[in-house]
């Protein structure tokens, strides 16, 4: 799959990550990308139509027993908050206004 | 003219699995719900960094269970995938799910949900994660300022289960939710009566329009109210001419209305990818075939094996089984209560319509099979009328108290005495002469009188002897 990297890919980046760039380093990271996608390019030249795919270096996932323990004490669940107010963490508003 | 644009509606329904102990990924306790907030969390849950998510095995039995029951192809290894956004209910910035793409898969695809002889396909199934709570100081997103935020509900183990677009009304809608829901029901999945432990995206198009997707629909009545709003809305857009574009919009329950959100996302914007945190697990034949022996009684058989063991019509098997706990109620009734026709008919017309008319849910009700089994003797034993048995519901309902109890206290029992019975008749006709002649003319008219005799006795008469006596003592 062919992606071509332009201001425009990267701006919808930009939302994505929810930050914002300068005109320079929207230029950089045009560069950059394409780089970075060119390497994956060379990589898809390999023929991998007989190799089952792997995700991880470890073959098999655990599962856990469905037993409660205690949870963390409030205070310090959010302490690190920045922003608290009657035991809830906040947020920013979700509309954009 | 507007009923030949037909419509398509697919629904993403999101299951709580209330079953669980804890949460999906983490050993907190999963009732979450009235605690105070954040005091039902830790590092895994609040998304902290290195905290790793161990599946909870429970949850993957639940989900095999549920695909099992709709038919599903099971994948043959369970992977989850990373589903990312920004947004302040999720604070790791993805949501564990599953994805069905490239070298990774749902834990189940291809099922089935029968409605009748109607199919309604199941696309697939996937384990997911619920976010966080937001709640809006307001009241409203669109007004408030800031969010606040629980996590408490973060990391609870939920299904999504994600149907073609074979729905064609409001209707059939709610009757596959109803159906869902008996079935996760008998898995003992998901006790869809507590509040917000099944919530719905719903995708409805109409001929000639694009899709569009009501996200986070908190019950099945509410689908039904979002699929009648948006056919009508689309339908009306089509016939003036106009563009149904494809958008993501919202349900407003308080006006009824769905609102247009701004937000497009696509697949790719979610950058999926599998969680580096949980390797795939193998999921062999043999454990499938472990589970599935353990599978309940499902709806399906159940409402079969009613209908042929108490002799009770398809229909009332079906009312009954569609709520889990009725059915149970009655079972449990039915084992001292002989005509069973007769306590299915108390149960469906007059319990649940009661209950369902009030907008309760039968798990608010305090009857209890002792309660029913004694209101079905006091009838067939003739102490009470079937009107008073009505009147007395709601004490039982609301107060749990026993029938018996109540009928003493308010003296209600019934009035068979035929002597009393035509003294009540005589004093009727005393006050109204002309009944007598009026009568004789048109029979209907007895009707008249015996209303008037079950009012006199506070309802407590036995309507059809009422209706013999008065018949027979005018001639008619």
């Amino acid at each position: 799959m062919k992606v071509s990297v332009d201001e425009e890919l990267v701006r919808k980046l930009e939302s994505l990550a929810l930050i914002s760039l300068s005109p320079e380093e929207r230029r950089e990271i045009v560069k950059d990308l394409s780089r970075i996608l060119d390497f994956f390019n060379k990589i898809d030249e390999i023929n991998l139509e007989d190799v089952e795919p792997m995700f991880h270096p470890l073959s098999q996932g655990r599962l856990r027993k469905d037993q409660p323990r205690d949870p963390l004490p409030r205070d310090e669940a959010i302490k690190n908050a920045k922003k608290k107010k009657d035991g809830y963490i906040i947020g920013p508003s979700t509309t954009g206004g | 003219m507007s009923s030949e644009l037909k419509i398509k509606v697919g629904l993403e329904v999101h299951v709580h699995i209330t079953s669980l102990k804890t949460k999906l990924f983490c050993s907190c306790p999963s009732n979450y719900v009235n605690l105070d907030p954040n005091s039902d969390v830790c590092p895994v849950c609040l998304g902290l960094p290195g905290a790793i998510p161990v599946l909870n095995e429970e949850a993957l039995r639940k989900a095999i269970m549920v695909a099992l029951a709709l038919g599903c192809d099971i994948a043959p290894s369970l992977m989850f995938s990373r589903k990312h956004y920004f947004y302040p209910d999720m604070a790791k910035n993805y949501q564990i799910s599953q994805y069905d793409g490239p070298g990774t898969a749902a834990i189940a695809k291809n099922g089935a949900v029968w409605l009748g002889e109607k199919k309604i396909r199941i696309r697939r199934i996937n384990i997911e994660e619920d976010p966080a709570k937001s709640v809006y100081p307001t009241g409203s997103i669109l007004t408030s300022p800031y969010t606040l935020l629980d996590y408490n509900r973060s990391g609870i183990g939920m299904l999504e289960i994600v149907t073609e677009p074979d729905i064609e009304d409001a209707k059939e809608a709610k009757s596959f939710l109803d159906k869902l829901k008996s079935i996760l029901e008998h898995l003992d999945v998901c006790d869809c009566s507590i509040e917000g432990s099944m919530r719905a995206d719903v995708n409805i198009s109409v001929t000639g329009g694009e899709r569009v997707e009501v996200k986070n629909v908190g019950s099945p009545s509410d689908v039904k109210d979002v699929i009648e709003y948006e056919s009508a809305r689309q339908r009306a857009a089509i016939l003036q001419g106009l563009k149904v574009q494809r958008e993501t919009r919202h349900w407003d329950s308080d006006r009824k209305v769905t609102v247009s959100s701004r937000v497009k996302e696509t697949d790719e914007d979610y950058r999926y990818f599998p969680d580096p945190d949980l390797p795939p697990l193998p999921i062999t034949k043999e454990y499938i075939e472990r589970v599935k022996e353990t599978l309940p009684e499902l709806p399906d058989s159940r409402i079969e094996r009613l209908s042929k063991q108490y002799g009770i019509s398809k229909y009332n098997a079906t009312v009954l089984v569609m709520d889990k706990a009725l059915a149970d109620l009655f079972e449990a009734a039915s084992a001292e209560v002989k005509d069973y026709e007769r306590l299915s008919n108390l149960l469906i017309n007059d319990y649940l319509r009661w209950i369902n008319d009030r907008n309760m849910k039968l798990s608010d009700s305090k009857a209890t099979p002792k309660h029913i089994v004694q209101l079905m003797q006091l009838l067939d034993s003739g102490v009470i009328t079937i009107k008073i048995a009505k009147e007395i519901l709601p004490t039982i309902i609301l107060e749990g108290k026993m029938p018996r109890e109540i009928v003493d206290e308010l003296g209600l029992t019934r009035v068979s005495d035929e002597k009393l019975i035509e003294t009540i008749i005589e004093e009727v006709i005393t006050e109204e002469p002309e009944l007598v002649t009026k009568v004789k003319k048109d029979p209907k008219v007895a009707n008249y009188i015996v209303g008037k005799v079950m009012r006199k006795t506070g309802k407590r008469a036995d309507p059809k002897l009422v209706n013999e006596l008065i018949r027979r003592k005018l001639g008619v």
